[in-house]
């Protein structure tokens, strides 16, 4: 087994990977840029190296930094979590090159997979249902609109390099064809570096379901069961649970097969999630292939109880799955929310700075990946998580329930969040009765405000707060000062 | 006394007396329309409450004969204090001391300067001094955690001073781009003064 691990990684999930190393008995090194100088993740780790500038290229990204930080530190392998480099081909081949084991697929499993098109072809031809449409790119608006003929209107044009709603676009007829096919190219240029662009049908009222799979270096692939992630912002996840409230025991069993065929297909090694659509007729559809730790995995480990960071690590190591896909069970329900440093009132806009106070909440069944604290000043340059509310119960109903309860309890102060927005979602008719498809927020929570119905109340605490909590708050301080006028020491007043 | 306070997007009125050991008894009602006197129906509360640590305050307020308690946590900020209250957030303000301060509170309502809504970074300037540009042109674009906004310009006019760069970080409130409006647009939108 590995004795020191890096995790190429910040915030909420360096912390994650750094919890189960020090089960494992792993020493953890942290790498960390200007910006994170005071982050949670380099403070807790056993080591932290310096790698640059806040900006990600000069160190989250930066290839030659992460791996002169390993090699100083002597680490056997690098995790890289999710986002920056962690399905990046040429810094999996760069570890392998220079002896480090880099804690996900193989570097061509990715290349492969990270090729829309590529991962679509590699799908039809293992067996696994993908969404009609293309399986390569096309640079010619007069071949997309002969295609969109065929599999008929609406159709999406995607990117080839894809991923996160970039170079996306919906077509709904042929007029709009050319528009449309320029406007994706550029933006996938912008995006990826690449304008390789393909078209494939869009599909209304569909769910987000993906499977995780696990994938030993023996040939052994099993899957933990599916996760329903259909609730999101900008095609972004915001809250996710298991099981899917679509799910029946045989459509389960026939979407993890074709998720083990997936990964089976690909030649999946380590863990990775297969996701697909799937429609009202119970009809599901290839999407892609995440080759990485996914950010709602600790759903998955909530209902299987199975600890998806020591099997990435184990199997990194040569280890052989030590479970069948029978020994496999989900039991009780669980539901994440992200919470996000973004103002749900204002499409979501990003809200960086300093967070003033925090208590995160606790309880039967409640877990926070949390990456701040109080004090901590939440950087511009990165993903504005800062944490994931994770609740297990008995039940989906229940889960709900202590969802509302631990979101009721959780307060972050001096940036905004989405806490007040995830309360209303989970306790609106549509969520609770499982209608929940990839459009739920554009078409049941669009112009989402917050209820004023305790205005009264909070006018009363900032008039007790202006009254008592200053004198309180003065009182330990000042008794020091000896010098004071009644000026000083009267504070507001007024007639 | 009495307090004019912004809670959120509502003005409320509180009138509040203080009671021994940290009671309050306060009638709170709010304005239904701006710029008029017409409030709505008096709310009364009796209050006690307890500061339990520097964030954190426990009210309880009577209601018919009941007593509920209220878990609040404060935090000052720069336009006013944030508290919450069971996961909902209120930011609130007193009208009255911004009034005094001689401004509507800290940070300007800036609807017709180009400057950022959160600190960010400068990633795409789309114009040069000396540039006609139209209203709704792009100007700058700028990027917050991995998010591109695109500020475009508030009026037509000409470029008259980039005060920025690519890459360089900057904040709300600072202008980047300056661009004086175009006579065009002065005399639409003073038209009556100039007739």
């Amino acid at each position: 087994m590995f004795k020191k691990i890096l995790i190429a990684n910040r915030g909420e999930i360096a912390l994650r990977v750094m919890n189960t190393c020090r089960e494992m008995g792993i020493a953890t090194i942290a790498v960390y840029s200007d910006a994170d100088s005071m982050a949670l993740h380099k403070i807790n780790a056993d080591q932290a190296v310096y790698i640059g500038k806040s900006d990600p290229a000069d160190s989250y990204l930066n290839m030659d930094k992460i791996i002169d930080a390993a090699k100083e530190t002597h680490a056997d392998a690098i995790h890289p979590g999710y986002g920056f480099l962690s399905e990046n081909a040429d810094f999996a081949r760069r570890c392998e090159s220079e002896n480090i084991v880099f804690i996900g697929p193989p570097a061509r499993v990715i290349d492969d997979l990270g090729d829309k098109t590529k991962a679509r072809l590699i799908m039809k031809k293992g067996g696994v249902p993908v969404i009609p449409g293309m399986t390569q790119s096309c640079p010619d608006h007069a071949v997309m609109a002969k295609e969109a003929k065929k599999i008929g209107y609406p159709v999406l044009i995607k990117a080839a390099a894809g991923g996160g709603g970039k170079g996306m676009r919906v077509v709904d007829s042929e007029t709009e064809m050319e528009d449309a096919c320029n406007q994706a190219q550029s933006e996938a240029k912008a995006a990826f570096g690449n304008n390789a662009v393909y078209l494939e049908k869009y599909l209304k009222k569909t769910r987000h379901v993906e499977f995780q799979v696990l994938a030993d270096t023996r040939g052994n692939v099993v899957h933990l069961l599916e996760r329903e992630c259909s609730i999101q912002r900008r095609h972004q996840k915001i809250i996710e649970e298991t099981p899917s409230f679509a799910m029946t025991p045989e459509l389960r069993e026939e979407m993890g097969k074709a998720a083990v065929a997936a990964a089976r297909a690909s030649g999946y090694v380590n863990a990775g999630t297969v996701e697909f659509l799937l429609d009202t007729d119970g009809k599901f559809y290839f999407l892609e292939v995440n080759t990485r730790l996914q950010v709602e995995h600790p759903i998955t480990e909530m209902i299987t109880n199975i600890d998806i960071v020591r099997q990435q690590i184990q199997i990194a190591a040569g280890m052989p799955l030590d479970f069948t896909q029978n020994e496999i069970r989900g039991r009780g329900h669980a539901i994440e929310c992200r919470i996000y440093g973004e103002d749900p009132e204002n499409s979501f806009f990003p809200s960086p700075g300093k967070i003033s106070y925090i208590k995160e909440p606790a309880g039967p069944g409640v877990r926070n990946d949390c990456g701040v604290y109080s004090g901590f000043e939440v950087p511009m340059e990165y993903d504005p998580i800062i944490s994931k509310l994770i609740v297990y119960a008995a039940d989906r109903k229940e889960a709900t329930c202590r969802m509302i309860n631990a979101l009721s309890q959780y307060v972050v102060m001096g940036i905004k969040t989405p806490i007040a927005f995830l309360m209303d979602v989970l306790a609106s008719e549509q969520f609770q009765e499982g209608e929940t498809f990839t459009d739920f927020i554009e078409t049941s929570f669009d112009g989402w405000k917050q209820n004023a119905d305790d205005a009264d109340l909070a006018a009363l605490i900032y008039i007790i707060d202006e009254m008592a909590g200053k004198k309180h708050r003065q009182s330990g301080i000042c008794l020091s000062k000896v010098n004071e006028t009644p000026w000083q020491t009267l504070g507001n007043w007024r007639m | 006394m009495e307090y004019e306070l912004k809670v959120n997007r509502d003005n409320i009125h509180v009138d509040v007396d203080a009671q021994e050991d940290r009671g309050l008894r306060a009638s709170i009602c709010r304005k239904i329309e701006e710029n008029t006197d017409k409030d709505t129906d008096k709310n009364l509360y009796d209050v006690h409450y307890d500061i339990i640590s520097d964030h954190r305050i426990l009210m309880t307020v009577d209601e018919n004969g009941h007593a509920r308690q209220v878990n609040a946590y404060v935090s000052d900020g720069p336009e006013g204090k944030t508290i919450a209250i069971n996961g909902r957030y209120y930011l609130v303000k007193d009208l009255e001391t911004q009034r005094q301060r001689g401004g509507k509170g800290s940070m300007p309502d800036t609807p017709d300067l180009i400057t950022p809504a959160t600190p960010a970074v400068v990633v795409k300037i789309h114009v040069k001094v000396g540039d006609c540009v139209e209203k709704g042109q792009k100007i700058i674009a700028v990027s917050a955690m991995k998010m591109e906004t695109t500020l475009c310009a508030p009026y037509d006019g000409k470029v008259l001073k980039i005060n920025t760069a690519i890459n360089e970080r900057v904040a709300p409130g600072q202008i980047l781009v300056e661009i004086e409006k175009s006579e065009a647009d002065q005399a639409d939108t003073s038209g009556k003064e100039i007739d």
